[in-house]
């Protein structure tokens, strides 16, 4: 029984005519009663258990051993001048991203600082969390200033294959359940679901990741196995080696998800071209290719998507290290920028296109360094203050209603977020934006996607962050556009009618339209989830929670796809909605493609 | 134009420095309680339901999210809804040919509510959209304001509403259905 002074609790005498919850439905009354009361009678049979703060106690513990076991890589990194300093007042999002180092086949090393305990470090302790803040030039520096000079995050290339985690398991496991107890650790997410094929060939092991349809799709770990006696005749795996880069992105419920996001991949290419080779992002959860990236030609790709970030591209690899070896016939520098989703646990490979997938070095790739690159970010004006009397939103000098004003941006402009943070200025919050070249402050409630108080959850961003997205997850064959067939993007409410022919694989799938350098989608903004309830009728299947990978009709850049089939007067169509589940807790539409079916 | 030195990567050190201002002991007695209630909702049995408490305990100490004064109680909710989601998701796949659980044990001191129906309703909030059984969890388990709850769960006032209104429509449908 409930507590029987509580008065909302106590409406069981049925002369009571007060609503048990005034908020809801009258004739649901009696049903939320016994629900509240068999939730509550239920909850007094659940107890934690007697050690339950003892276990918390010497988990929490040893997390913070390992956080310290972290910043002091950290300290050292910095100290090399590999990692920048500085402070990020916004978390922007958390890129864990692995301390790298090139082996001789160019595989990489990763240590996950987060893994589970069992994981030791022996040389070269880890994985660095390195939060992105969306910019660190505004904030009071008030710990340190960020050094001159930003390096790459992790650069390690001296590191030699005995930079290696290690893995203890337990006694009696055989070779292949110590491998996967050793992914297992190494990605603590405890998702290492990853569909892998396990090679063990004497003491060593490779891991290849196989895809959906059980195609190797590259190497994500290149393992030793050492039985150690433990004396009685039992024995265990010491399990070590390397691991491909493990990235991972995650912006938690209730963060700023205004920033996409992206690394840069900086590598050799050594014996083959470098436009051979293409970097692969394999979820640690199922396997799907989330990305595949060709590296392209720097001379020949201008990297617009970089321009719009930073003037200064990352340069790729120094190449001093070739002409050190003489044995090296053909290297080439490359950097390649891989987009990640907002939610991304993946494995970073780098594979040659013309090797045999799935072989123990399909790649010639000797990678320098995963470095997280912020995404340029575009917001659209959706709407302008009603008593404005040019009828446009003011692009301010400064942030505050009293600044310059600079331009009147009218509904649809498309601004791009400026480097910087919001600043709140009480009755509005103001980002730093440019827009058409000239840079100045606008209130960010009058953006795409945004609510009052400033924090957009839709990422009106459709044209940067599903372009980016988009950068090549969809294998080919897999795209949702049918060979030969047509699509339309609604760009600004306008529809444009593009070949499906016409698209080409560059930084993502994209096509010419006419008047605009990159395929825009229209942004929906976010849509409440009782939409989809709706729409499931018309789909026939009902809508979920985008998030569970097994849902959905399709994928774009790692997004969920929903198709709706739509009856017109000239046959039928097909909408693929691209959602994203994670926008303040309501569903995003980033985009619709239409897609003409025959 | 955003230089790249502007993009400075803050490693976790500075991040995590709040992590030990956290009082561990007062955390737990506060919330570790409920939490584990709440989880058992979502999860079946009382280990798993800790598991993914003592996770919440951990993110949060963890120092790699930034959490207001005054935010700990709140966000451990969610982390807790979200990793019993997750293990609940886990075990929608292992489960799919299995037969329900068994029911629930009625507490001997409880004999105002039939046993049976509590845990028929209590597996009928499992089966519920995760954002419907969460709404009604918060609402009239924990007690929670609508505005609190669209905090937790990151929706909109309104959708709370909403949700607790097509969750508790299902679970009347379903009681009916069994009664």
């Amino acid at each position: 029984m409930t507590d029987p002074l509580d008065p909302r609790r106590n409406p069981l005498d049925p002369s009571s005519a007060a609503p048990f919850d005034p908020e809801i439905d009258p004739s649901l009354d009696d049903t939320a009663r016994r629900v509240a009361e068999a939730l509550n009678a239920y909850a007094t049979t659940v107890e934690p258990s007697a050690d339950a703060y003892a276990r918390l106690a010497t988990s929490v513990a040893a997390a913070r051993t390992r956080t310290e076991e972290r910043s002091s890589l950290s300290e050292r990194l910095r100290r090399g001048g590999a990692l920048s300093g500085g402070r990020g007042g916004q978390l922007g999002l958390v890129a864990s991203m692995a301390a790298v180092a090139a082996l001789g086949v160019g595989a990489m090393v990763v240590f996950q600082g987060t893994a589970a305990e069992e994981v030791t470090s022996s040389s070269f302790p880890a994985q660095a969390q390195v939060q992105v803040p969306v910019e660190t030039e505004t904030i009071p520096s008030t710990t340190q200033a960020p050094p001159e000079d930003s390096g790459p995050v992790f650069t390690s290339p001296e590191a030699g294959p005995d930079t290696t985690v290690e893995a203890q398991v337990d006694i009696g496991q055989t070779p292949e359940q110590a491998v996967r107890a050793f992914l297992d650790a190494v990605e603590p997410d405890g998702r290492a679901d990853v569909v892998t094929d396990v090679v063990i060939d004497g003491p060593t092991a490779v891991v290849v990741a196989l895809g959906a349809d059980g195609e190797p799709i590259g190497v994500i770990a290149e393992l030793q196995l050492v039985e150690e006696e433990l004396g009685g005749g039992s024995s265990t795996w010491r399990v070590q080696g390397a691991t491909s880069p493990l990235l991972a992105v995650d912006r938690p419920a209730g963060e700023n998800t205004l920033t996409s996001q992206a690394v840069r991949v900086t590598g050799t290419a050594t014996g083959v071209p470098a436009t051979d080779l293409e970097v692969v992002l394999i979820s640690t959860f199922d396997g799907r290719t989330l990305a595949t990236v060709p590296v392209v030609d720097p001379s020949v790709d201008p990297e617009p998507a970089d321009a719009l970030v930073d003037g200064e591209s990352p340069r790729p690899a120094e190449s001093d290290d070739a002409s050190a070896d003489p044995l090296e016939v053909l290297t080439t520098p490359f950097s390649v920028r891989v987009p990640l989703a907002n939610h991304t646990r993946a494995w970073l490979v780098v594979r040659s296109t013309t090797a045999e997938p799935g072989t123990a070095t399909p790649f010639a790739a000797r990678l320098v360094s995963v470095e997280a690159v912020p995404e340029a970010t575009a917001f659209r004006v959706i709407r302008i203050p009603a008593d404005d009397p040019d009828g446009g939103l003011n692009l301010r000098a400064e942030p505050g209603l009293e600044a310059e004003r600079l331009v009147s941006l009218p509904v649809g402009s498309v601004v791009l977020r400026r480097a910087g943070l919001p600043v709140d200025t009480g009755e509005r919050v103001w980002w730093p934006v440019t827009a058409g070249g000239v840079d100045g402050w606008v209130a960010s409630a009058y953006l795409g996607g945004g609510d009052a108080e400033g924090q957009p959850g839709a990422r009106a961003t459709a044209e940067v962050t599903l372009a980016a997205a988009t950068g090549g997850a969809l294998p080919v064959g897999a795209r949702p556009f049918t060979p030969g067939g047509t699509f339309d993007v609604v760009v600004d409410g306008t529809v444009h009618t593009v070949d499906a022919d016409s698209l080409r694989m560059a930084e993502g799938w994209s096509a010419p339209i006419e008047g605009l350098d990159r395929s825009l989608l229209d942004v929906l903004g976010p849509v409440p989830a009782e939409v989809f309830e709706e729409l499931a009728v018309e789909r026939g299947r009902p809508f979920v929670d985008p998030r569970s990978a097994d849902v959905a009709d399709g994928w774009f850049g790692g997004l969920p796809i929903y198709t709706v089939r739509v009856a017109t007067a000239d046959g039928e169509r097909l909408h693929h909605w691209v959602l994203d589940g994670r926008a303040n807790g309501s569903v995003t539409v980033l985009g619709v493609i239409v897609e003409d079916v025959a | 134009m955003m230089h790249l030195a502007a993009l400075a990567m803050s490693s976790t050190h500075e991040a995590a420095a709040p992590a030990s201002s956290f009082d561990l002991p007062a955390l737990y007695d506060e919330h570790y309680r409920s939490l584990v209630k709440l989880a058992s909702f979502y999860v079946d049995d009382r280990e798993t339901a800790e598991d993914v408490v003592q996770d919440a305990f951990l993110k949060l100490v963890s120092g790699r999210y930034s959490i207001n004064p005054g935010g700990e109680g709140p966000y451990l909710r969610s982390a807790v809804l979200n990793g019993a989601r997750t293990q609940l998701r886990k075990r929608k796949v292992r489960r799919a040919k299995q037969p329900e659980p068994p029911g629930l044990v009625a507490a001997a001191e409880d004999d105002v509510v039939d046993a049976a129906e509590r845990a028929r309703i209590v597996a009928g909030l499992r089966k519920l959209p995760s954002r419907q059984a969460a709404v009604i969890v918060l609402r009239y388990y924990l007690d929670l304001s609508e505005r609190e709850i669209a905090e937790t769960l990151d929706i909109a006032p309104g959708s709370v509403k909403s949700h607790a209104h097509r969750g508790l429509r299902k679970l009347r449908t379903q009681l009916e259905a069994s009664s």
